[in-house]
């Protein structure tokens, strides 16, 4: 009970001490500095912003709560649930606006801060971060061990990644603008990972600690009818895997079942793998108006990173060389590797303006990497009758060159409709080999070519119509994949209409159809997506308000594949048939407050086909403003998974959040 | 006849070209001190504008006529006071709308391939995104992730709809946007992907462990991206993969059948998997080919 009033005690002088600030003193007015016309014109707090925190209460949850953390994974205890501050100065000194948003701080999975300052014709600041909790310990996934009844993957992490992002551009003049810029993203964390032998694999503890450092710096020049960007960055990279079981521990993974009489078993391994990256890359952008009925633009990205890589194993138990039919008690390897990827890319376009309702947009695009790599290798493996010793060396290369080129013609019929249609051409060669040769897997190559038909249009009555809607076809006989689109065709239609400022409507509908009718791939795929929207808002903070959206997926494919062990011929097929539905209705509460609002809703995921899944996150909400700086938050929230296939993997969890909403 | 050709080509010339230009030399600035008489409400919110900018670009000739970068000269319209002599971007066709707005924003990096840009094809004018005189935060630029998710998926319902899905990138609960993988205004990359260190898939500003480049690589990777084997928006599988069971992903590709006879030659085929798929252990192929977006040491992707 003390504790509450203290709470009370603290909010009330904190809404207090968040009060507006209250007019300079006489004295001040007459103190000579100079004051922007704004600052005199409308004399405004220099804090504006809200702040919502409170305290989260979860039950369970029931059922698998691996598989709660893998998709939900929010937890309980004190939050900062949202902020958002705006500092203004108005005496402009060092900047002029600093805006700041913070969301789900206090050991949430998703934390973010983002802060931007920027002072006019001077600089502009901007920097994110982002620190995101991924665990991911499903069952169904990369386990061997499921029909034995063990609810555990093998592939399992807890792994934090943390991205940040900072840049700064100057603004001496309108026509030149030097930015720099920092990205950091980091991924630290353990799991399980198999170690894999030949013939088995055994689940072992990881840690993983990467890292990437992006630096850059360009230069933008702006002319009235020529602009040009150049830039130039690099990036370092820094990947440590380590991978231990101490020696004598027992291995789940370990064979009850002998391989040729042998059990296979491991008794420890150490493995570590250091990757060390870096890459220098360079962008030239620029556009162009020569004249008012032509535009220009192009671009040329070049890249090239390298990494080299030091592994070491080692590991002792009982072991077999399927291959060579040698079984072995211990192995070291010791291998190190490089790789580098010069890749370079550039487009150029125009848009030709034919007639004030006629407009001819062509572009051209090619881009190609070349990724290079070696591997050299000293394995030892020990076995009753002495040590053989295997070398390995290995180099390989990737390549893929893609080009298009595209040409669309516009017109605008009327000012509202405008019709188009084009065609585009695409081309390519990939191609890949690792020398020397070993069983099939050695040498790959592909061409591709597709011609692609496509028109469209749109039509856009002033605010509250638009209509759009677009088809593309190709014709092709090369891919690269038995899956890639071969024979396809695609449309999209999405409208929107506005009956009154408080009623819209929307609706959107896409559908692809792909074919490949070779009598080795018969691939059929076809998709199809449908949404309605509808956002109703009578009445502003006097009524109701509602906003909802149901969408149906479907997705239908079937393509053939071999039975390896049965060597009969199958397919593959993959049905899903999806509900969405996200809706969300606020009642305004206008005799508890001007704010005071009750919202319901949520989202609903339904599906059926090859894995039937519901997923249901209904909310409701609550704000009662208790001063006109203080407002009290609550949110209920419903977190229910349900697979028909794989039950085990069930859960629902409530979570109840409540807390306070400081408004200054 | 060549004549009439040619006289007929200098005609339709001068038909495009010549009323532009004599329109344009009717129309006068008035400036943006003249706007204020009227447009009072407008004019005081215009000074918090990032744009106001405008209104101090000596440098451009468009000093004091900030209105009118945008609106068009307004000597008609202060004569008539009829909207028909003023310029209303949001009433212009989406391509009159863009031209009006690249006139100045064209460069910015982010802008070059606006014209090759989905939005610019199916006519999604800046404005659409970027509403002016608009006094509510992110209402010209949205800049916190859950207000720029709003503004994506009130046109791309479906998409939005994968991320309610199980697995999914944590867009709804504000830690991603959709302008960390896209860049809306265009991109080098099919679908208006981001790109990362100049020209590599946006993917890797996040994932960067699995940009390579590996000694040994999964070709689908490079030629496909990551959409060959994941739904990036949302899935009710695993990894947020396209099928529910890792085989299938593998084996559609890996199939153990022939290359298509009287058709082009696809990779991927091999190697084949000889696996026995009765056993769970190799109906879970990433289990071993744990590597399976690119190794550094090792052929089959093991480790």
């Amino acid at each position: 009970m003390t504790m509450k009033k203290l709470i009370w005690v603290w909010l009330c002088l904190a809404a207090r001490g968040q009060e507006p600030p209250r007019p300079e003193p006489a004295q001040d007015q007459t103190t000579p500095k100079v004051v922007s016309e704004s600052s005199i014109a409308a004399p405004e707090p220099w804090v504006t912003g809200t702040l919502d925190f409170g305290y989260r209460w979860r039950t369970g949850p029931a059922g698998n709560a691996n598989v709660y953390r893998s998709l939900v994974d929010l937890g309980e205890g004190p939050k900062l649930l949202n902020g958002d501050i705006t500092i203004m100065d108005p005496t402009h000194r060092w900047f002029d606006q600093i805006d700041a948003h913070a969301a789900n701080w206090g050991d949430d999975p998703y934390t973010t801060l983002s802060v931007a300052i920027r002072k006019r014709r001077v600089y502009e600041f901007t920097s994110t971060y982002r620190n995101l909790a991924y665990f991911n310990n499903v069952p169904s996934f990369a386990n061997p061990l499921l029909d034995r009844g063990v609810l555990s993957s093998e592939r399992t992490y807890d792994t934090r990644s943390r991205i940040n992002s900072f840049e700064l551009s100057l603004l001496p003049s309108s026509r030149v603008v030097p930015y720099v810029a920092y990205d950091r993203s980091s991924i630290y964390g353990n799991g399980v990972t198999p170690f894999v032998s030949d013939q088995n694999e055994y689940p072992v503890p990881f840690q993983t600690n990467m890292f990437n450092n992006n630096m850059r710096g360009g230069v933008r020049f702006e002319l009235s009818r020529y602009h040009m960007t150049i830039e130039e960055g690099g990036t370092t990279f820094h990947d440590d895997q380590t991978l231990f079981q101490s020696l004598g521990a027992s291995n789940p993974g370990n064979r009850d079942s002998p391989f040729l009489g042998t059990s296979l078993s491991l008794n420890g391994v150490s493995q570590t793998s250091a990757v060390r990256g870096s890459s220098v890359y360079t962008k030239v952008l620029g556009t162009a108006q020569p004249t008012e009925w032509l535009a220009l633009y192009g671009q040329y990205l070049y890249t090239r990173p390298q990494n080299d890589t030091n592994y070491q194993q080692v590991n002792s138990g009982n072991f077999v060389l399927q291959s060579q039919a040698l079984f072995f008690t211990s192995q070291q390897s010791l291998l190190s590797s490089a790789a580098q990827a010069p890749h370079q890319a550039g487009n150029a376009g125009a848009e030709v303006r034919l007639h004030p309702r006629l407009r001819l947009v062509t572009s051209w695009l090619t881009d190609r990497i070349h990724v290079s790599g070696d591997s050299t290798g000293l394995h030892r493996l020990s076995e009753s009758s002495g040590t053989r010793l295997i070398n390995a060396e290995n180099a390989t290369e990737l390549r893929n060159d893609y080009n298009h080129v595209d040409g669309e013609v516009f017109w605008d019929v009327t000012r509202p409709l405008t019709l188009r249609g084009g065609y585009r051409y695409e081309w390519g060669r990939t191609s890949t080999f690792v020398l020397p040769p070993a069983g099939l897997a050695s040498q790959d190559i592909a061409d591709f070519r597709r011609n692609v038909i496509k028109a469209g249009f749109s039509y856009r009555m002033g605010t509250s119509i638009s209509v759009s809607g677009d088809v593309e076809g190709a014709g092709t006989d090369s891919a690269y994949f038995r899956t890639s689109l071969y024979r396809y065709q695609r449309g999209r239609l999405q409208g929107f209409y506005q009956a009154t400022p408080q009623l819209t409507f929307s609706a959107a509908f896409s559908a692809i159809n792909n074919q490949n009718p070779a009598s080795s791939i018969n691939l059929d795929y076809f998709g199809t997506q449908s949404s309605g929207t509808v956002l109703w808002n009578p009445a502003g903070t006097k009524g109701l308000g509602f906003q909802g959206t149901y969408t149906y997926a479907s997705t239908r494919s079937s393509i053939s594949f071999l039975v390896p062990q049965t060597l009969e011929r199958d397919q593959s097929r993959y049905n899903d048939r999806a509900h969405s539905i996200q809706g969300m209705l606020d009642f305004a509460l206008p005799r508890l407050g001007k704010q005071a609002k009750l919202s319901a809703g949520g989202n609903f995921f339904i599906s059926s086909g090859s894995r039937p899944t519901n997923y249901f996150q209904p909310v409701g909400k609550l704000i009662l403003p208790l001063t006109h700086v203080v407002a009290w938050i609550t949110e209920w929230a419903n977190y229910g998974y349900a697979e028909s296939l794989y039950s085990y993997e069930n859960f629902r969890t409530h979570l109840v959040t409540t807390g306070f909403r400081l408004t200054f | 006849m060549r004549n009439i050709s040619v006289s007929s080509l200098v005609l339709l010339v001068l038909l495009v070209f010549v009323p532009r230009t004599a329109q344009s030399a009717t129309k006068t600035y008035v400036g943006s001190d003249v706007c204020q008489t009227c447009h009072e409400d407008i004019f005081k919110a215009f000074q918090k504008d990032p744009h106001k900018v405008v209104d101090l670009d000596k440098t451009r000739g468009r000093e004091n006529h900030a209105c009118e970068g945008c609106h068009g000269p307004g000597g008609a319209h202060i004569e008539t006071l009829s909207t028909d002599d003023i310029v209303n971007p949001t009433k212009l066709s989406a391509a009159r709308t863009d031209e009006t707005c690249l006139a100045c924003h064209r460069n910015q990096p982010t802008h070059v391939g606006r014209i090759q840009s989905g939005h610019a094809r199916s006519s999604v004018a800046c404005t659409s995104c970027h509403r002016m005189h608009q006094t509510e935060p992110g209402s010209l630029v949205a800049r916190k992730p859950n207000a720029v998710n709003q503004k994506c998926a009130s046109c791309h319902l479906d998409v939005w709809a994968a991320f309610q899905r199980p697995n999914a990138h944590r867009l709804p609960q504000g830690a991603m946007s959709c302008t960390d993988c896209h860049n809306p205004h265009g991109s080098v990359l099919l679908k208006q992907v981001r790109t990362f260190a100049a020209n590599e898939p946006g993917c890797f500003k996040c994932h960067t462990d699995l940009r390579g480049p590996f000694s040994f690589e999964h070709a689908p990777m490079r030629t496909e991206g990551c959409q060959a084997c994941h739904e990036p928006h949302g899935s009710a599988n695993p990894k947020m993969l396209t099928r529910t069971e890792v085989r299938f992903v593998c084996l559609e590709c890996h199939a153990n059948l022939p290359q298509p006879v009287g058709a082009a030659k696809v990779i991927g085929v091999v190697p084949p998997s000889f696996h026995d798929l009765r056993s769970p252990r190799y109906r879970n192929c990433t289990i071993c080919h744990q590597k399976i977006h690119g190794s550094h040491v090792d052929r089959n992707l093991l480790r």
